[in-house]
């Protein structure tokens, strides 16, 4: 039986395999992957975008060849997206945040060229160890998926929100408090439990909540870029290898840390295959397991360690194969992407569900092996190319900035596309920068913002339908377990290496201006605290917890910073790396001067707000690189016109005539509608 | 006290604004649309059966207006859709180029929320809708619960997705009012949610689209018995199930009657269609004309049924009649409808 069994599945795969062979629908694959690289490489549209785009064509076509081409884009979105992310710390899409931590230190490093190989290499062999898992696991896999009830679920996001400890680093209180005001802030919004608004403060913007996307560009991106304008100076100084070396370096890096790819392939299959666990949730777990369980990972991770990229890519693109299992073995969407899958499925004649697996297994099949060989595609024509990318880091900081400038903000607008993710990305932007200079880590932050709200959701499922009995089922029971455990094992490192002992009150008090931001984040948390104290009991206990937390871990970590004695100096002495991204301070500059070109930094951009409401996002564009290339580096004017020619054709392509962006207006449009019908934006 | 400069200046500029702005006069509504692009904002995101609808309508619908105008398709999603809404009606073109693909929440949720009140149904004018929305209770079999009597005898859990949607109000009408014994567990992310637990037995129910059984696993779970549709949330039994009772057998109190009809009433306009107040009467024929047209065309009536979508369409003035009729109901009723949709 078993063997039959086997041999059905054999040969279902053997005949997808032929089939999607075929040479046109090796075309519309290889279409598929230049589609999803292109949308991987701009920030703020995704695979969500790609599929909407795409189906309509796919309508017209066979179905092997429309799957073919539909999985092609998807699966390498999270193949090209670490481009950006490694080069200048602007994540492509919400699943390559973790590999700015290690990428963009390898880059200053000169060192873009492995980094990007690995990534592709990692991100290859992810996504063929995925598309295997899907191919081995499906004929069995609904019962897997079925024991997976929300508690289970609940656990698993317990355990995410555990790795905040992990990725804290040495400053754990500050973790914990930038880890709950994530939370927080994922909670603004329309509480879905209750129908309560949180701090929403009446504006429609809000209601559904604060976009993913402008938060982490601002979070992420912003600061970086910060960085960039203040040091004044390329990236990197030099490439450390030769296009060919450092292709050849991040392949070996790969294979000599095989059993990683192993172990986040798989486990990026796995969350995969889990509705609710998204890309951006997928790279923090794999980056916290990494960092857990790789050796001297502790202290290299953040400063450039080859396989703080490695994991997460791998882990991401396995992720894909493994997010078609609720479409195909249950016939239900595991989000608003395999939605329009499913659809297309469903245009083709197929009936998603368990008759995938029976009936119509040579087209599952072949869904499998679109994914195996859309990776190797795109991972190959990207490493090819990584050599080339790397130079890019060398460049003068004037001819990137301007550019990279106006697509964080272009891209950040894709988040509702209205003005309110202009002011996100402005508000995150200094948060994040003031972050990481004071030294606090801002992966929890971003941690906080995309579990906590699945955490709520959950949490409330699980006691509306089994009370507190959700506690004792096994797998909540050995999920909460595993989390105690991530949660505690580096505080009792520290207490083994004597951290504690050195909590000694000094008898004095010095408290320093940094130390305002104590008071920033302690404000907002009393704030939010005291506000939700009105509304009903569900929509309360969610952030009174949260902010009580915040309160108190602030007041601990502050209380500490200013009364106990520091004979090493720095916050949460006891050891371990400071979990992010460190500032390149070699140059000494003094703060007043940091402090100045910040504020001409995030001066360009409140003018570029300004210029925007005035004539539109789209003509702003080219008029900010211009100008920005013409007045912070005199580059010739001819340069400075073609580089905004070029960006500015991309820009009104892609979002304009392609995707149709609906542009917030302008003034001069109010005034002038004839020229608003002219100019594309206005 | 002579003028300042600026004052002058954006006088000039406002005076050329109105004079460019000013629509020509005798610029036939026939001739209007030829050569410009039509935007048909959907207030759904990209992906949506919403967003399908629209841009399976869009191309035809520009074929039955004179002048043939391109077409391009927008999402601006947010807020069930009041975003969208609420920029058609202040801030987007008003001369008939742009007409919002809006949903039957808009019809009522303004009534009902006072911070959802940057949108008034009354405030923009009805092209039309595409289709009906039926609602029906569904439960697994194993819960014992399998007929519409069950409801008011045995406890059922059932899941929904977010407070204020159809598929939680309309259970808690249920509970609410003519005492059924469910316990519905809100939070699930998208009706897929809802499946997935139902198979894995977390829940056992939920009030679903008589459209979404037509396909897919419900249908599957229908077929085989595995699931039963109890009750039509309706006043009369939808014909796909013409054996289920409807709510008419269960609602006798004038009063509750009239509290479910101010629920179930929008539900005839599913997918409404709007332009601003101030597009001229005569482009407003024209869209309305052109979307009666559309819908009788038979080509594209047979490009959704080959996608398995069955239009239901009511025309611009029976939208607005709806929403007047909704808008005349007593404050007593409103006070209840408020109950069941605000924390």
């Amino acid at each position: 039986m078993h063997l039959f069994h086997d041999s059905v599945m054999l040969s279902a795969a053997g005949e997808a395999l032929s089939n999607i062979l075929q040479f046109h629908r090796l075309i519309f694959l290889w279409l598929g992957v230049l589609v999803g690289l292109a949308i991987g490489l701009l920030p703020g549209i995704g695979g969500l975008t790609g599929f909407a785009l795409l189906v309509p064509f796919t309508y017209t076509m066979d179905p092997y060849s429309a799957f073919a081409m539909l999985l092609g884009m998807a699966s390498v979105t999270t193949t090209s997206d670490v481009i950006p992310a490694v080069l200048f710390g602007v994540p492509g899409t919400a699943a390559s945040q973790a590999t700015v931590l290690d990428g963009l230190p390898m880059t200053r490093r000169g060192e873009a060229g492995r980094a990007l190989s690995a990534c592709y290499l990692s991100s290859m062999f992810g996504g063929l160890i995925g598309a295997a898992i899907l191919a081995v696991s499906l004929p069995v896999v609904r019962p897997f998926v079925l024991s997976i009830a929300t508690p289970e679920l609940l656990g698993l996001t317990i355990f995410g929100i555990a790795m905040v400890s992990t990725l804290s680093g040495k400053a754990p209180l500050r973790g914990i408090v930038a880890a709950c005001f994530g939370i927080l802030i994922g909670m603004i919004g329309t509480n879905v439990q209750t129908g309560q608004m949180r701090w929403t403060g009446g504006l429609l913007y809000l209601q559904d909540g604060v976009p993913m996307l402008p938060v982490l560009l601002g979070i992420f991106a912003m600061p970086e870029l910060c960085e960039l304008a203040i040091q004044r100076k390329a990236i990197a100084d030099d490439v450390r290898f030769s296009a060919r070396e450092g292709m050849a370096q991040g392949a070996r890096d790969v294979l000599h840390n095989w059993f990683l790819v192993l172990r986040l392939g798989g486990l990026g299959a796995v969350l995969g295959a889990i509705p609710g666990i998204t890309g951006a949730v997928t790279d923090w777990i794999a980056y916290g397991h990494a960092l857990q369980s790789e050796k001297g990972a502790r202290e290299t991770f953040t400063t450039g360690d080859v396989r703080g990229v490695i994991a997460p890519e791998a882990a991401n693109n396995a992720r894909e194969g493994g997010s078609l299992v609720p479409m195909l073995a249950f016939g239900v969407p595991g989000g608003a992407a395999q939605a329009i899958l499913l659809g297309a499925l469903m245009v083709h004649g197929f009936i998603p569900g368990p008759d995938m697996l029976t009936t119509h297994l040579a087209l599952t099949y072949s869904m499998v092996w679109s994914i195996a060989l859309a990776n190797i595609f795109g991972a190959g024509l990207c490493f090819l190319l990584s050599g080339q990318f790397a130079r890019i880091s060398t460049l003068r900081y004037t001819l990137v900035l301007p550019v990279v400038m106006a697509i964080v903000y272009v891209g950040a607008f894709q988040g509702s596309r209205s003005w309110g993710d202009m002011y996100v990305l402005l508000i995150a932007g200094a948060v994040g920068w003031g972050m990481k200079r004071l030294k606090w880590p801002r992966p929890p932050l971003i941690l906080g913002l995309v579990l906590g709200v699945l955490i709520e959701r959950y949490m409330s499922i699980s006691f509306m339908r089994y009370g507190a009995d959700w506690t004792l089922r096994p797998g909540v029971v050995v999920l909460l377990a595993m989390s105690a455990l991530v949660l505690l094992r580096p505080l009792f490192s520290l207490v083994r290496s004597g951290g504690l002992a050195r909590l000694r009150p000094s008898g004095g008090i010095a408290f320093e201006l940094p130390d305002l931001a104590y008071v920033l984040f302690l404000g907002v948390g009393l704030y939010m605290l005291v506000t939700a104290q009105g509304w009903i009991f569900s929509a309360r206990i969610g952030p009174t917890v949260v902010a009580s937390t915040l309160v108190v871990a602030g007041v601990i970590s502050l209380a500490y910073k200013v009364l106990v004695a520091q004979p090493q100096g720095g916050p949460g002495v006891g050891g371990g790396i400071h979990m992010d991204l460190a500032v390149d301070d070699n140059d000494a500059l003094s703060t007043k001067v940091v402090l100045l070109r910040a504020a001409r930094f995030f001066g360009w951009f409140i003018a570029f707000l300004a210029c925007m409401a005035l004539i539109g996002m789209i003509p702003t564009v080219p008029l900010m690189i211009v100008a920005f290339m013409r007045v912070e580096g005199r580059e010739p004017w001819r340069l400075s016109l073609i580089l905004a020619a070029c960006v500015t054709a991309i820009v009104y392509g892609v979002f304009d005539q392609i995707i149709h962006v609906l542009w917030p207006g302008s003034l001069m449009g109010e005034w002038f509608p004839a020229l608003a019908a002219i100019v594309p934006s206005m | 006290m002579g003028l300042t400069r600026r004052e002058l200046l954006s006088g000039i500029a406002v005076t050329a604004a109105a004079t460019i702005a000013r629509p020509v006069p005798g610029q036939a509504a026939e001739d209007f649309y030829r050569g410009k692009t039509l935007t048909i904002l959907v207030s759904a995101p990209a992906g949506s059966l919403t967003d399908f609808v629209a841009r399976q309508f869009a191309p035809f619908y520009v074929k039955h207006i004179p002048g043939q105008p391109q077409v391009v398709v927008m999402n601006v999603a947010g807020a069930g859709g009041m975003v969208a809404a609420a920029s058609l009606q202040s801030r987007l073109p008003k001369d008939g180029t742009v007409i919002g693909f809006l949903q039957r929440n808009n019809l009522y949720i303004p009534l009902l929320d006072p911070h959802q009140n940057s949108f008034d149904p009354r405030e923009v004018n009805w092209v039309g809708s595409l289709d009906k929305v039926n609602y029906c209770m569904v439960a697994m079999t194993r819960s014992g619960v399998t007929t519409a009597e069950d409801l008011f005898k045995k406890k059922l859990i059932i899941g929904a997705t977010g407070f204020a949607n159809e598929n939680r109000t309309l259970p808690a009408l249920l509970d609410q009012y003519l005492g059924a014994q469910m316990n519905i567990v809100p939070g699930y992310s998208d009706r897929g949610e809802v499946y997935l637990a139902m198979e894995r037995g977390e829940v056992d129910g939920w009030a679903s689209t008589i459209d979404g059984l037509a396909q897919g696993e419900p249908a599957r779970m229908l077929a085989d018995g595995t699931m039963k549709v109890l009750l039509h949330l309706a006043w009369t039994s939808h014909p796909s199930f013409p054996d289920v009772p409807n709510l008419s057998t269960f609602v006798t109190d004038p009063q509750i009657k009239a509290l479910f009809d101010f629920f179930l009433l929008p539900f005839q306009a599913g997918r409404p269609l709007a332009v601003p107040k101030e597009v001229p009467q005569d482009r407003l024929d024209v869209l309305r004309k052109a979307f009666d047209d559309t819908l009788k065309d038979p080509d594209f009536l047979a490009a959704n049924a080959a996608k398995d979508y069955a239009v239901d369409p009511i025309n611009g003035q029976a939208v607005a009649d709806i929403v007047t009729k909704l808008y005349a109901t007593p404050a007593a009723q409103l006070t209840q409808a408020r109950k069941i949709v605000t924390p």
